[in-house]
């Protein structure tokens, strides 16, 4: 025993030493159009196997050492949500640079600035950022960029922890379902962002509410065996009894669940006026828990409701005056926003059309392994199902501006995930019996239910480091970008514009209300020739263009651009006017100005 | 003698009578959670009359955001 010990201890620290060594080796400026994966060595990839396999281990003995599986857990985080923020110089993704942008006016104006766009009608992360690059002694929240995204990782595992001890699954499918949440979690909304911190708080709002309350076991109550009982229990669902909270019970004291509603009303409040769909998915995740006996107090989804709708109301306003069809446009409107969030991100080059498919295909396994899951487990009663579930309302209501699905999935996906390890390690008792036999696998049942995490875990994890990290060959950038952009910034006058050609550089993170930005493919058609684009950008006047890498990979990837496009976009620019700046940051970005009625 | 209560459904739906009805609903959905939580002695009466505020005073409230959507959105 001591020597399987040792085995899964010398493992992770394996794991760890060979993710230093493939960090260390990565060569940034090689990347390709597959992105992070294109920099990655077998190094990374053995030592991920190394990991998993170590996780694989801990989860089928005999006693669980729940330390040892939380390390095991970190070091996975550490390879799936780390790696990116090591190896790439600066933080991807240009919406964490205009968030940084959006807190930095915050912080010097003491106020949100109004009429400007939409996220700054839901201000409340970025002052809570600002207060925390004051205490810092900081005057701007880049510092926070690069590795925020391993930190709320990080942040998200002790919720995660709460809901899988809560949920009704054993211990071993808790484990192995944070880790396979992990190892499915390709979103990329983890970045410095309002849903970031959201999910945070989703995900804490639950955790204390499964922790909370249990459903109330009735003396002699039968195993729902026959459909008719479990129909029967499907009707109590919606009993004015459940719906008051009757059916579930606590071992708290009435001052810890005071305490706690106390908590649970500041998250709410926190998250009514910090990100537009979190509060709604949190509401729609309580109602879930209300009808399964897994919440007592009914009070606690109308404040939500109230506060969410009240902020949007009231908080919001600038957001929608005028535009009431963005909030209300979509409602219903099925096939097309299925088509805004997954037909139309179907396209572009090989590559790319690679990355999209195969992240549909994670998400549609980890969902039907949750279905097999959901089939095998005993259970008191049916939570995380409806919590997986609860999401989708979401979708049918508002698309999200094409993304609706991506939040869905990452709001169902702790559930999901769950239930997916119970598909391996079910829970067989309780008055919910499962729908599928048992499966005896005899004296060889460790080896084989060892191998089935092992390969399920190792997939997901592989296949979402290579599409998680997978649009970085234009979504991540590189220092000299960062400097084309400094210098920029250091030379322009208030009220002057920047063009670029897409959105894809490290832009936005000072002077939010004095510099504007004209984005020559507009809201995101990728449609429009470069011949166009040249014709656009030229017509835009704008002060400054900066052309970079992250911009000529993406017409390549995703628009179909041909090779040397975006040189003969400089030379149709240097005809017109433009001269370009002498470049001290390398050749990854060119930036030219409008020599002429500048 | 009038009965208006207001001077059009703008003025209804206003701001600040939205944000009163939103205040009032909290208040109370919070007292309803501490009045159960603590299991203090009331009668079943003063119990529907407290149910009965919180959903009275929560359909006011949605009814003036709805009106506030519709007259000045």
């Amino acid at each position: 025993m001591h020597g399987a010990t040792g085995a899964t201890v010398a493992l992770g620290l394996a794991a760890i030493a060979l993710w230093l060594v493939a960090v260390r080796h990565a060569v940034y400026s090689h990347m390709g159009q597959l992105g992070l994966v294109s920099v990655l060595g077998k190094t990374y990839f053995i030592g991920l196997a190394l990991a998993v396999a170590a996780i694989a281990i801990e989860l089928t003995r005999v006693r669980l050492h729940e330390v040892r599986l939380l390390g095991l857990t970190v070091v996975l985080v550490v390879f799936l949500f780390g790696t990116a923020c090591a190896i790439e110089p600066v933080a991807a993704l240009t919406s964490s640079w205009v968030h940084a942008g959006y807190v930095q006016y915050v912080f010097e104006h003491g106020r949100p600035l109004e009429n400007y766009n939409a996220e700054f009608s839901w201000p409340g992360g970025f002052s809570l950022a600002a207060l925390v690059i004051g205490f810092m002694g900081q005057s701007n929240a880049l510092d926070l960029l690069r590795w925020f995204p391993l930190a709320i990782e990080l942040l998200y595992l002790a919720p995660l922890l709460a809901i899988g001890r809560a949920s009704g699954v054993n211990r071993r499918a808790q484990w192995l379902g944070i880790a396979l949440f992990y190892a499915t979690n390709w979103i990329y909304q983890d970045y410095f962002s309002p849903q970031a911190l959201n999910f945070l708080f989703f995900l804490v709002v639950i955790a204390l509410v499964l922790t909370g309350w249990k459903p109330l076991q009735r003396a002699g109550a039968p195993r729902l065996e026959r459909l008719r009982d479990r129909l029967g229990s499907w009707r109590s669902a919606i009993a004015l009894r459940r719906l008051r909270g009757e059916d579930a019970a606590t071992d708290w004291s009435a001052r810890q669940v005071l305490g706690v509603l106390g908590v649970l009303a500041l998250l709410c409040v926190a998250s009514a006026v910090s990100h537009q769909l979190t509060p709604y998915a949190i509401l729609l995740a309580l109602l879930a828990c209300l009808v399964s006996s897994r919440l007592g107090r009914p009070e606690v989804p109308a404040f939500v409701l109230c506060l969410a709708v009240g902020w949007l109301s009231l908080g919001a306003s600038n957001f929608w005056f005028g535009h009431l069809s963005l909030i209300f446009g979509s409602i219903g409107q099925l096939g097309s926003s299925f088509g805004q969030n997954v037909s139309q991100r179907v396209t572009g080059s090989a590559s790319h059309r690679l990355i999209v498919d195969v992240r549909i295909l994670i998400t549609a396994a980890l969902f039907g392994l949750a279905l097999l899951g959901a089939a095998r487990r005993g259970a008191t009663s049916r939570t995380l199902e409806l919590l997986v579930a609860a999401p989708f309302v979401l979708f049918a209501v508002q698309n999200y501006g094409g993304e609706g699905l991506l939040r869905v999935a990452l709001l169902s996906g702790p559930f999901a995930a769950l239930l997916a390890a119970s598909a391996i390690f079910p829970a067989r008792d309780g008055p919910i019996p499962p729908m599928l036999p048992d499966v005896r696998f005899g004296r060889h049942a460790r080896g084989v239910l060892a191998a089935a995490a092992g390969v399920a875990l190792l997939s997901f994890a592989v296949t979402t480091t290579v599409v998680r990290g997978g649009n970085d060959a234009y979504e991540s950038f590189s220092a000299g970008e960062l400097a084309a952009v400094d210098y920029v910034y250091a030379h322009i006058a208030p009220n002057k514009t920047v063009g670029v050609v897409a959105p894809y550089l490290p832009i936005g993170q000072r002077d939010v209300s004095s510099v504007k930005f004209f984005v020559a493919i507009g809201g995101g058609d990728n449609a429009i020739s470069p011949h166009r684009v040249r014709k656009i950008l030229i017509a835009s006047h704008a002060t400054y263009v900066i052309l970079n890498t992250a911009q000529l990979e993406w017409g390549e990837i995703v628009a179909g651009y041909g090779p040397g496009w975006q040189s003969s976009l400089e030379g149709a620019l240097v005809n017109s006017g433009y001269r370009v700046v002498p470049a001290r940051w390398g050749t990854t970005a060119t930036v030219l100005y409008r020599a002429k009625g500048r | 003698m009038s009965w208006e209560v207001a001077s059009s459904f703008a003025a209804l739906a206003s701001a600040p009578a939205v944000l009163v009805t939103l205040v009032a609903e909290l208040l109370l959905l919070g007292l309803r959670a501490w009045v159960v939580t603590t299991r203090l002695d009331l009668t079943r009466q003063v119990h529907l009359l407290l149910d009965g505020a919180v959903i009275a005073l929560g359909f006011m409230f949605l009814l003036l955001v709805f009106l506030r959507f519709v007259t000045v959105g």
